[in-house]
């Protein structure tokens, strides 16, 4: 490991651990308010979508298909455990078709 | 959501009454939280044995630098990244602003958690998120939905991917570039997967689908046409704001 390596990765721990505790530590240090609940509630859906959407437009029809699948995998039964093999399951199926 | 069978009604209650103050913490919490991250531990030793593989290629890292990272870094897209432009001679500053840019998502989710850590210990704050990542993070989240509120979870399950993670990547530097392919298996849907799980979960009615459509819309043409990693800031962004505007709308009505 090269110094320059060392002080780079160095410089990354410290970056993530910034960003991972940075959230929280701004939240409680504001007021809690209705008005900010409103933005907040709406931040677990919306981030979990801008990862899961390129990552399903990227795999054209087979992620289409796969994401239908699980999304009625959840309404019916709402295992999440089902839902995620049986979408991995298609993609990887599909893939060796298409 | 998935139905768990009442294993202790006691423990049950005394979780759902924490819904208002905050969070448990039980080692039950914790070994649940280990068990429930499993397959996305199988997801991460994959990618680990990638990244170890591609850190192994590379001059200046070497073994204990790329074990040393998996460690404190700890981030998938981060260091893949960062080799990226590490074996391209980018230099430092860029390498660091774009670790910055690709972990502000981080901030995000962690806006979310302040009901987690409520009644706990003020070190917990700044301990336990060293371990989360995108998974945990959404794991811990639909758990708590369940009203199992027991922040053990979090610790567990972020350990477990932590471990899976290290342990994945040392398994690539030893086998060299013989590992696996990880799209073979569809091992790399594995979190869009779960996080469409999840997103199905949080689904209560049609009035939640513009804000979606623009989150995902934007999200897609960012990682399309944009460089570098704008498009979960921007999806997210683009997806709170109209969620906020249509929820407006909707009171007025």
């Amino acid at each position: 490991m090269s110094t320059e390596f060392l002080i780079t990765m160095l410089g990354m721990a410290v970056i993530l651990y910034a960003t991972r505790i940075g959230g929280l530590w701004i939240i409680n240090r504001l007021p809690a308010s209705s008005s900010l609940d409103v933005w907040l509630n709406q931040l677990p859906a919306v981030t979990l979508i801008a990862l899961a959407a390129p990552a399903i437009a990227r795999e054209g029809w087979i992620g289409a298909v796969a994401a239908i699948a699980i999304w009625t995998v959840m309404k019916v039964n709402g295992n999440i455990m089902l839902a995620m093999v049986l979408g991995v399951g298609i993609v990887a199926l599909l893939r060796q078709i298409g | 959501m998935e139905t768990m069978p009442v294993i202790d009604e006691a423990a049950e209650e005394a979780a759902a009454s924490a819904a208002v103050s905050g969070s448990l913490f039980t080692v039950a919490g914790v070994r649940r939280g280990i068990v429930r991250t499993v397959p996305f531990g199988v997801s991460a030793v994959t990618f680990g044995m990638a990244f170890g593989v591609l850190a192994g290629s590379l001059s200046g890292i070497g073994a204990w630098g790329a074990i040393l990272m998996s460690i404190t870094v700890y981030s998938g897209s981060a260091q893949m990244v960062g080799l990226d432009l590490w074996a391209s001679q980018a230099g430092v500053a860029a390498i660091w602003g774009t670790t910055l840019l690709v972990s502000l998502r981080y901030v995000l989710l962690g806006l979310t958690t302040r009901s987690w850590f409520a009644g706990h210990p003020g070190w917990f704050r700044f301990s336990l998120p060293f371990v989360m990542s995108d998974e945990v993070w959404a794991l811990t989240f639909a758990e708590f939905e369940q009203r199992r509120r027991d922040l053990g979870f979090f610790l567990g399950s972020g350990l477990m991917m932590l471990t899976c993670w290290t342990a994945g990547t040392i398994a690539g530097l030893a086998i060299g570039s013989r590992v696996p392919d990880p799209t073979a298996w569809g091992i790399d849907f594995v979190a869009a997967a779960s996080f469409t799980g999840l997103i199905a979960g949080m689904y209560k009615g049609p009035r939640q689908l513009p804000p979606w459509g623009v989150a995902a819309v934007v999200a897609i043409a960012a990682e399309r046409w944009l460089p570098g990693q704008w498009y979960i800031l921007l999806g997210a962004a683009a997806g709170m704001i109209a969620g906020v505007m249509s929820e407006r709308r909707y009171d007025v009505d």
